[in-house]
């Protein structure tokens, strides 16, 4: 009993240990910047017309059916509101406010449609909520310029600790995503995605070899799985970070990710020890800081309210690890059924193309099919016709539309094929099933039929074509 | 140890000259992925789009020559004559709208110099619009002609003008030229002449707009056909010949939204029809072609797919490439063009026009629309699965 006391005190002055402020407030600043820049792109894209403003219908998350989409003006006052904040968040002026009503804003945006949900928009949302309870803005901030009691020269360790919980959890995760047969023994889907980019410079002549799918495959795996003890020890450190540069500025190259590889390159950062900065400007750095107060008092035990701090940090670290493994509970392929598959780190693991068509059975017998394309744009009608949750959504809004236009309780089936890393296609949800009396929610999905089987398509680097060869059509 | 760390050392530069030598030379040169794409858009651009266009040009103009007649003699063999070359050009731009990239395609696209719009503008169509031009006589200036709106001047207008046999207009009641009574002042002989008319001066914009297209194209042209060929090796177009493949696989997908639902599926009474049949939806109302428009269709489909006509063993498609790239894209290959075939077996199988079977039997246009669908199933999904190709008008977007 007193060792299990003497290990939680213990514990207590390592979390409570000053560590230099600057690499947080560094971090601040990167994470300001890099939203600004976000958000800069989106409209330079035409992409909050494309996303927010065009498409009739929206899908939305469960639970959060109630998010409505505003007006126009009011999409565009929103990223403009996201800019003004994020350039806030990195100068540090009203930072607590600024950080607190981008979380908000940001996650409104992102809950107005699940067909934008992408992973690092997700770990944005959820750095900031973090940094919401992180006062990186007492140094290095147009606050701590303006109120100098605010100033302070460090933070306590549980501060840095939790940001690098929570950006080693995505490599974690994304690692532990990778370890299929699909990604580990046939090198798919990279073998499809790289054979198409054959043309890049240098190395692009090797890129459709199988070898070469699978080399990157592996070195993908072990990048994410590994990166994260690498990073954390000091001796390999600066070599880690170089390959984290190299994997994501690769990643970046070849993939259209957005900004994923500059938030992952940017908030790496902060497994280097917490005075960095300092080191890379020393004297400049250390002198504006010198009228610090240093405000982080001597450990005491912990009282109620730090107790309960530590209780909701804790709370929060298991959620963390506990959803991204949700998708186990339900069994079969989540890469098939998607159920869990949002919020759980698999990152660029699937290549999935699909088409859906809905008959529509009238209480007279009369049936009729209608087409996405009706109600959703062309992105939106590819991501919906790989996963469930969202062919469901529609099948609900085609039927409230039958009904509202007076014909009654009306049944919406699908004929959904997909193909999953280049395989046959196959039915993704049951033909039989009127979706329009399937309820939305968390439980299996029995509607969703089994993944197909066996292995994912094996490509070949095409030949040289002998003149006149025969083709499949026997010409 | 240090001998070996040394000449690891001395063997690191020749490794890596090797592997620059290697590089730049290609992993092969003729082989892999690029070049067999860049096989396979040379051959789509010079076996099946440019012929194809090259023979619209000819019918274009060959049906401008008939609509001259027909305009000065007015005479019954004549519009027969016209109306014939109107279907021999239409049976090769209906092939045509398969290969909506590049020149003919939305400004959107790369190269896109919405070229189709001005040939042929369905479901973009008005014959009432046509009606108030016909009043107005805007045909007797080419120029004003052409700055009219697309559903006024292309093969369709020419359709209405053509085959209409009333001599009633599609306007409302309440549209001017009833209500100010200038079309019941025109009289059917007027009505007529004006329409043999206004039919030339069209098909004069047709002919015109068809030389236009191939002269985009023509190595001695603007050359298209050679930015196509070259993506990914200099293309002012293409950057890559990924790119390029996409285009021209974005132009595929008109088998599934145009011809599968609209041309098939909505006149069928199969989607956004609450009747038994809605034959309204047709696309050729007029020359009720509407059948030979999908054969049409899945001819310039077929063209493309296999990268040229049957029977030519140099063509290198779609199909070619699959082959290629093993077993699982062979399977898919022979799938895709097992259900092209059978599409154009069901199509065939109907006995006379849409309409005709659509008033007596629906059930094999229906089935024409399941065999589509065969195809546009395996093009929606593994096809555009391996070779990393994505849907049209998707845009960029971000991914992980």
């Amino acid at each position: 009993m007193d060792r299990a006391r003497s290990m939680t005190g213990r514990l207590w002055q390592r979390l409570q240990e000053p560590y230099d402020i600057a690499s947080l407030a560094v971090f601040r600043i990167l994470f300001g910047l890099l939203m600004a820049g976000a958000v800069v792109r989106y409209v330079q894209m035409g992409w909050i017309r494309r996303f927010y403003v065009e498409p009739d219908f929206h899908f939305k998350y469960w639970g959060f059916e109630w998010v409505q989409a505003p007006p126009t003006w009011g999409v565009h006052l929103l990223f403009a509101a996201m800019f003004v904040l994020a350039l806030c968040i990195a100068v540090g002026f009203f930072y607590r406010a600024a950080i607190v009503a981008f979380l908000v804003v940001f996650t409104y945006v992102e809950l107005l449609d699940v067909t934008n949900y992408l992973n690092h928009y997700y770990q944005v949302t959820l750095l900031a909520l973090l940094l919401c309870l992180l006062p990186v803005h007492r140094a290095w901030s147009v606050d701590a310029w303006r109120r100098p009691a605010l100033r302070a020269r460090t933070l306590p360790a549980w501060m840095t600790w939790l940001l690098r919980f929570q950006v080693g959890i995505v490599y974690f995760y994304a690692g532990l995503a990778k370890a299929g047969p699909d990604w580990l023994v046939h090198g798919q889907p990279l073998g499809i995605w790289l054979a198409a980019r054959t043309d890049t410079w240098l190395i692009g002549p090797w890129l459709d070899e199988p070898w070469a799918a699978l080399a990157m495959s592996w070195a993908g795996f072990l990048h994410d799985l590994l990166i994260v003890p690498l990073l954390m020890w000091g001796r390999t450190r600066p070599f880690a970070y170089a390959v984290l540069v190299g994997f994501h500025a690769a990643t970046g190259y070849f993939f259209q990710i957005g900004v994923f590889p500059f938030l992952m390159i940017t908030t790496a950062l902060v497994f280097f020890s917490p005075g960095w900065p300092r080191r890379l400007w020393p004297g400049r750095l250390d002198r504006a800081e010198e009228s610090s107060s240093g405000r982080v008092a001597a450990v005491a035990s912990p009282g109620w309210r730090a107790r309960a701090g530590v209780a909701a940090i804790g709370a929060y670290v298991v959620l963390q690890l506990v959803v991204p493994l949700r998708a186990h509970a339900y069994g079969g392929d989540v890469l098939w059924h998607e159920q869990g598959m949002r919020w759980s780190w698999r990152v660029m693991v699937r290549e999935k193309q699909g088409t859906v068509t809905y008959s529509v059975r009238l209480p007279d017998g009369r049936e009729t099919q209608v087409t996405p394309c009706k109600y959703l744009n062309r992105r939106q009608e590819r991501e919906m016709a790989g996963q469930p949750d969202q062919i469901l959504q529609l099948a609900h809004r085609i039927a409230d539309d039958f009904r509202a236009q007076g014909y009654g309780e009306v049944e919406v089936r699908a004929d959904a094929l997909v193909s999953l890393n280049g395989r046959r296609p196959a039915p993704l949800v049951d033909p039989n099933v009127d979706l329009a009396s399937v309820p939305d929610g968390l439980a299996p999905a029995q509607w969703v039929l089994p993944a197909p089987g066996g292995p994912p398509a094996a490509l070949r680097r095409p030949a040289p074509r002998l003149a006149g060869a025969e083709g499949v059509r026997g010409r | 140890m240090r001998v070996i760390a040394g000449a690891g050392a001395r063997a690191l530069p020749a490794t890596l000259f090797a592997f620059l030598v290697a590089s730049c030379s290609g992993s092969g040169g003729e082989d892999g992925n690029a070049p067999a794409r860049r096989a396979v858009l040379a051959s789509v651009g010079a076996r099946a789009v440019l012929p194809t266009y090259r023979a619209f040009r000819d019918a274009a103009s060959s049906l401008q020559g008939a609509t001259a007649t027909h305009a000065a003699s007015l005479e019954g063999a004549d519009l027969q004559a016209a109306r014939d070359a109107w279907a021999a050009a239409m049976e090769e731009w209906q092939k045509a709208e398969l290969m909506q990239f590049g020149p003919a395609g939305p400004r959107t696209t790369p190269g896109g110099e919405e070229m189709r719009a001005d040939i042929y503008s369905w479901p973009t169509v008005s014959p009432c619009r046509v009606d108030i031009e016909t009043v107005a006589e805007t045909y007797e200036d080419e120029a004003l002609l052409a700055a009219e709106p697309v559903d006024v001047r292309g093969l369709d207008a020419l359709e209405y003008l053509l085959f209409q046999e009333e001599t009633t207009n599609a306007c409302p009641l309440t549209v001017d030229i009833n209500a100010s009574g200038a079309w019941a002042d025109l009289g059917d002989e007027e009505v007529l002449r004006r329409r043999a008319r206004y039919a030339e001066a069209v098909a004069a914009l047709v002919a015109a707009k068809a030389s236009d297209l191939v002269e985009a194209w023509e190595p001695s042209g603007g050359d298209f056909l050679g930015a196509l060929a070259g993506a990914g090796e200099g293309s002012p177009v293409y950057a890559t010949s990924q790119d390029a493949l996409n285009a021209v696989s974005d132009a595929l997908w008109y088998l599934d939204t145009e011809t599968k639902d609209m041309k098939v599926g909505q006149p069928a009474g199969i989607a956004n029809c609450l009747q038994e049949t809605c034959p309204e939806a047709l696309e050729s109302k007029f020359a009720r072609r509407s059948k030979e428009h999908v054969v049409g269709n899945l001819q310039g489909f077929a063209l493309v797919f296999r990268g040229g006509p049957d029977g030519d063993p140099e063509s290198e498609g779609f199909d070619g490439l699959l082959m290629r790239l093993g077993s699982d894209a062979e399977a898919l290959a022979a799938d895709m063009n097992a259900a092209i075939d059978a599409a154009f077996l069901e199509t065939g199988g109907v006995e006379g026009s849409f309409y005709d079977a659509l008033a007596s039997d629906p059930q094999p246009v229906r089935d024409v629309h399941a065999a589509v669908k065969g195809v546009t199933d395996l093009l929606k999904t593994q096809f555009m699965a391996l070779l990393d190709l994505e849907a049209p008008q998707r845009g960029a977007a971000d991914n992980d």
